[in-house]
């Protein structure tokens, strides 16, 4: 039972009961206060992949942001590693901040289009402390290669690569800090399908050598199911359903999750037969 | 090029399209090849490929709007058998005839003026009507498009819509003229899955309810495979595959289309690593001899050192490689 919470020191992140309100304000919020996350509770344990999907305006990107401390939250409590993550400061939460790396859909907002690739990369090492220029070079280029780049790329500029090299450079960036957590916001819904499956067995390599963990927000379910261990289904601000990935793909419960498994565009012939679903 | 290769139910009819790009230094490069293709009327029709490929280039040199530079050199355009490209100014076909809705559909809205004022603007270009009828004209598009209480939403501004209503709102707009053919590219690219489906399931309706053709430009592949007719696959600039629905992905004869289809993710039943195809689209100034898709493709042989000639292999289905 992953979601269980028997072994809470085998659990890098644990959020409860964790709901979040936008206060409307003007024309723009016609509803009035928008409540993104309303008690929602989820825990990842160290080595686990999390993927979350649901419809547009679900909350998933809020949820990423609350757990990084961009966006506050209003009641429950969301703690990584043990400690409570609203109450850190110092270098608790320098040390979060470096422990738990975003990689958000568009790379290109990440990168400073002034800074060369190979710059913003090696400013992840000066969050390490470490200043020594020459090994930081060798690093930055050796992290390139790792995620499959020409490490002359260091001294490109953001705009002068393509959108699956820029998305890798962005995976380099967030793994300088050697990070024990990746929040991934839809990594590869811009990316063409080859260099989509390219990124994604990135990924799983990465994992394989670096060993961190992973929550995946995606509106591709088939992404999903190649990435994750577990799932969790979120609908207006609340978990709708969650479990093992293959279980809750092969037999959903809730009818919302039947309707996007139903709407989830597979490649026609190779829709996932019963009998491959366990 | 005879009129007898013309289907009497063709709409779009489009032979031997070239389109190059000049540079000041270099040859002029090739964005299109010897492109080919046609559209039926009330016939949704895929046109896939890697970015890169040349699929936006080839929607917009239908209505006149390539970049500088590049040019048509050579090929046929017709539409309801009248030629596009030497005959009709291409300001009065888009629209009118052939309406885009184009790649960049988020950035496409003035933030400045209201949805309304946008989506009826072709109306007060093209159309001549009123001012009043163009409102109310503007408030049935928006409605036939789904933007919940449209009237009253027609005076808001393209933040207040959330980017699906702002698809939609394009969408509306391409309709406005009621052209027969829709150039839809990569619509839904920029949308999570359940705006997705419906913006798809909101084409095939329309298709339906006012008879019009679409040309659905998409990088997915299992989108493109749920809804098309036909699908035309695109690679470096060439057709490289072609046929119904069922015969691209249930019969697939082209190595390319093979790899596209084996690279993407299935629900369950996943190997261990994706399968991907090594090495990345050529450039369109980069010299290629023999096959364009050679230096990538698994299956290359001795005779791939000579370009393959798009051939028909059973039916509607045909297939640019010397082995397939
Ligand atoms: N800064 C903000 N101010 C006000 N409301 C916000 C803000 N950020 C998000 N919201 C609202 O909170 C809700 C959840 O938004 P969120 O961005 O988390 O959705 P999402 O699941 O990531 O959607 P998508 O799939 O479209 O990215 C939405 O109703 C959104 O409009
Ligand atoms: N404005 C432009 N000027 C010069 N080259 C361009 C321009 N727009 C696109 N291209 C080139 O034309 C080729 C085809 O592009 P495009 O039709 O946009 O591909 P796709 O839509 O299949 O992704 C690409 O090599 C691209 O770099
Ligand atoms: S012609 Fe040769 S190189 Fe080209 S796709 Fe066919 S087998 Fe591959
Ligand atoms: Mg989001
Ligand atoms: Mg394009």
């Amino acid at each position: 039972m992953p979601f269980a919470a028997g072994m809470p020191d085998a659990m890098l992140l644990v959020a409860r009961k964790l709901s979040t309100t936008f206060r409307g304000r003007g024309l723009l919020r016609r509803g009035g206060d928008v409540r993104a996350l309303n008690e929602v509770s989820f825990s990842l344990a160290k080595n686990q992949t999390l993927g979350i999907v649901g419809e547009s305006g679900s909350g998933k990107s809020t949820l990423l942001r609350v757990i990084l401390r961009l966006t506050p939250y209003d009641s429950g409590n969301v703690a990584f590693d043990g400690a409570e993550v609203a109450t850190l400061s110092g270098t608790a939460l320098k040390d979060l901040r470096r422990r738990v790396q975003p990689v958000f859909q568009d790379p290109y907002a990440t990168f400073n289009p002034r800074f060369s690739i190979g710059s913003s990369i090696g400013l992840g090492f000066e969050l390490l402390g470490e200043h020594r220029r020459q090994g930081v070079r060798e690093e930055v280029r050796r992290l390139l290669d790792d995620v499959g780049l020409d490490p002359d790329l260091e001294r490109a500029l953001p705009h002068e690569l393509s959108g699956g090299q820029r998305q890798r450079a962005a995976i380099a960036r967030a793994l300088a800090v050697r990070p024990d957590l990746l929040l991934l916001d839809e990594p590869t819904s811009a990316l063409d399908v080859s260099v989509q499956a390219q990124v994604l067995n990135l990924f799983k390599d990465l994992r394989r050598r670096y060993g961190f963990s992973l929550i995946l927000v995606t509106h591709d379910l088939p992404v999903v199911g190649f990435m994750c261990d577990h799932l969790l289904v979120m609908k207006s601000g609340e978990v709708v359903e969650r479990g093992a990935t293959a279980t809750v793909i092969g037999k959903p419960v809730s009818p919302y999750t039947r309707a996007l498994i139903d709407s989830a565009p597979e490649v026609s012939g190779k829709k996932a037969q019963p009998a491959e679903r366990q | 090029m005879t009129d007898s290769g013309l289907a009497p139910e063709s709409l779009l009819e489009v032979e031997g399209l070239t389109i190059v790009l000049r540079h000041r230094h270099r040859p002029p490069a090739s964005i299109a090849r010897d492109v080919s293709f046609h559209v039926n009327a009330g016939e949704i029709v895929g046109l896939i490929g890697e970015s890169g490929s040349g699929k936006t280039m080839t929607a917009k040199s239908l209505i006149g709007l390539l970049p500088d530079r590049m040019d048509v050199v050579s090929g046929r355009v017709r539409f309801r058998g009248r030629d596009l490209l030497d005959g009709d100014d291409p300001a009065r076909v888009r629209g009118r005839d052939i309406a885009l809705i184009p790649q960049d559909a988020l950035h496409a809205l003035n933030p400045v003026k209201t949805i309304g004022w946008q989506v009826g603007e072709p109306l007060q270009v093209h159309g001549g009507l009123r001012r009043r009828r163009i409102a109310s004209v503007v408030g049935d598009l928006l409605e036939r498009v789904h933007i919940p209480d449209a009237r009253r939403r027609a005076v808001d501004y393209p933040h207040q819509f959330s980017g699906g209503m702002q698809q939609r709102a394009l969408t509306a707009m391409a309709l406005s003229m009621e052209p027969p053919l829709i150039l839809a590219d990569e619509p839904t690219t920029a949308l999570d899955v359940t705006i997705q489906a419906e913006i798809i399931d909101l084409i095939g309706e329309l298709r339906d309810a006012t008879g019009a053709s679409f040309l659905f430009i998409s990088h997915d592949l299992a989108l493109v495979s749920s809804f098309c007719d036909r699908i035309y696959v695109m690679y470096a600039g060439e057709i490289v595959e072609s046929g119904t629905k069922d015969a691209i992905f249930s019969h697939t004869r082209h190595p390319y289309t093979r790899a596209l289809i084996g690279a993407a993710p299935r629900l369950a039943g996943n190997p261990e690593r994706l399968p991907t195809i090594p090495g990345r689209i050529p450039r369109p100034h980069e010299e290629i001899r023999g096959c364009r898709f050679r230096e990538r493709c698994p299956d290359a042989g001795t005779a791939c050192g000579e370009a393959p000639r798009l051939e028909t292999a059973d039916g509607d289905h045909a297939v640019r490689c010397w082995y397939a």
